[in-house]
């Protein structure tokens, strides 16, 4: 492992350079055929690795340093085929299967023999996952809001990494690390970035159908402004004045309380201010 | 706009519920149902018509 030193030292300058390139709009053909290689070279070093484990455990230094190397494959990975993407040439890239690949298995995994497996699922996968998605769901401007909601899970769990890393490797293992990373890495994939939209979408319906629920439910009160309102609207408390009705609807609506039923907004402890303000605009009281 | 969903009002005294359910249907609410509570007071629960289906016509109680 003596030369994880020196793959850090690699790391180190390319991350300098990367981010030495970030405002510079885009990255030279030069630094893409760096980044190529260097992923390759990396490949092959992590199915060495797969081959001949080593006999001792890893420590936090080594874990970090491999950590960091798979994220720069990811990363690379997933700048890639977002690049591919917008120019429309490889549609099938971010349609990765790493959710299916292992990764609830691999949470049972320990020791040596877990994270030989889990590492040679996690290569694999950066390597040449892909599955075949048709153009129509990728087509139209929905593809930008599925990318940004790639960038959103990469960026939350990759924070979670960062944090874990800070940990013991009694807290957090290597093998723990790879699975992290395989759903770093299933994060920048279509299906799981659909699949968080779509959750997503699903509670905050169900919040606003809450909201809603709140709204439209109100406790019994008896105020002025609701008696002189109840009057107007029906004068005998046998029938109603649709006039009136009208009034009070169109009101309620300027207050954005359409969706009100007119007993409700009388009767509720909630609209104790509305009902004044409605009922002075009428003339109804001073 | 017509009112929508569930409406529910609590707390209702008795010598009041009657015309609360009367409200509400005179704005097409169907069924209206009330429901006593422990402490003597009703619960009115009123239910309108999805906006974008049938709509009654309002003032059930008979306008003027």
């Amino acid at each position: 492992m003596k030369s994880l030193s020196h793959r850090s030292l690699a790391l180190a300058s390319l991350s300098v350079v990367l981010f030495g390139c970030a405002g510079t709009g885009g990255q030279p053909k030069a630094l893409d055929t760096l980044y190529d290689s260097y992923e390759q070279n990396r490949i092959a070093y992590y199915k060495g690795l797969i081959s001949n484990p080593p006999s001792v455990a890893v420590g936090k230094a080594e874990r970090n340093e491999i950590m960091n190397d798979l994220i720069l494959l990811i990363d690379h990975n997933f700048a890639r085929s977002e690049k591919s993407l917008y120019s429309h040439k490889a549609w099938a890239d971010f349609g990765g299967s790493v959710t299916a690949t292992g990764l609830s298995t691999a949470a049972t995994l320990t020791g040596a023999a877990g994270v030989k497996t889990t590492l040679s699922a996690l290569v694999t996968a950066i390597e040449a996952t892909k599955t075949s998605f048709g153009k129509d769901i990728l087509q139209g401007q929905s593809i930008l809001a599925v990318v940004t909601q790639m960038h959103k899970l990469r960026a939350h769990k990759l924070l979670d990494i960062r944090q874990s890393m800070d940990l013991d490797t009694d807290k957090y293992p290597l093998s723990y690390g790879l699975i992290d990373l395989f759903e770093y890495h299933s994060d920048g994939t279509f299906v799981v970035a659909l699949q968080s939209m779509t959750e997503d979408a699903a509670a905050q319906k169900k919040e606003a159908d809450t909201q809603l629920k709140v709204i439209k439910t109100g406790r019994y009160t008896e105020d002025d402004a609701g008696i002189a309102l109840r009057k107007y609207w029906s004068p005998d408390a046998k029938t109603f004045n649709t006039e009136h009705q009208a009034k009070i609807i169109t009101e309620m609506e300027a207050l954005g309380l359409g969706e009100l039923a007119i007993e409700l907004f009388l009767d509720s402890d909630k609209y104790v201010d509305q009902r004044k303000a409605i009922a002075k605009k009428l003339g109804l009281t001073r | 706009m017509p009112p929508t969903g569930t409406q529910t009002v609590t707390d209702v005294p008795p010598n009041r519920v009657d015309q609360v359910v009367a409200g509400f249907k005179a704005q097409g609410a169907d069924p209206v149902t009330k429901t006593k509570q422990s402490d003597g007071n009703y619960t009115v629960v009123a239910v309108f018509p999805d906006a974008s289906g049938p709509q009654k016509k309002g003032n059930g109680g008979g306008a003027k």
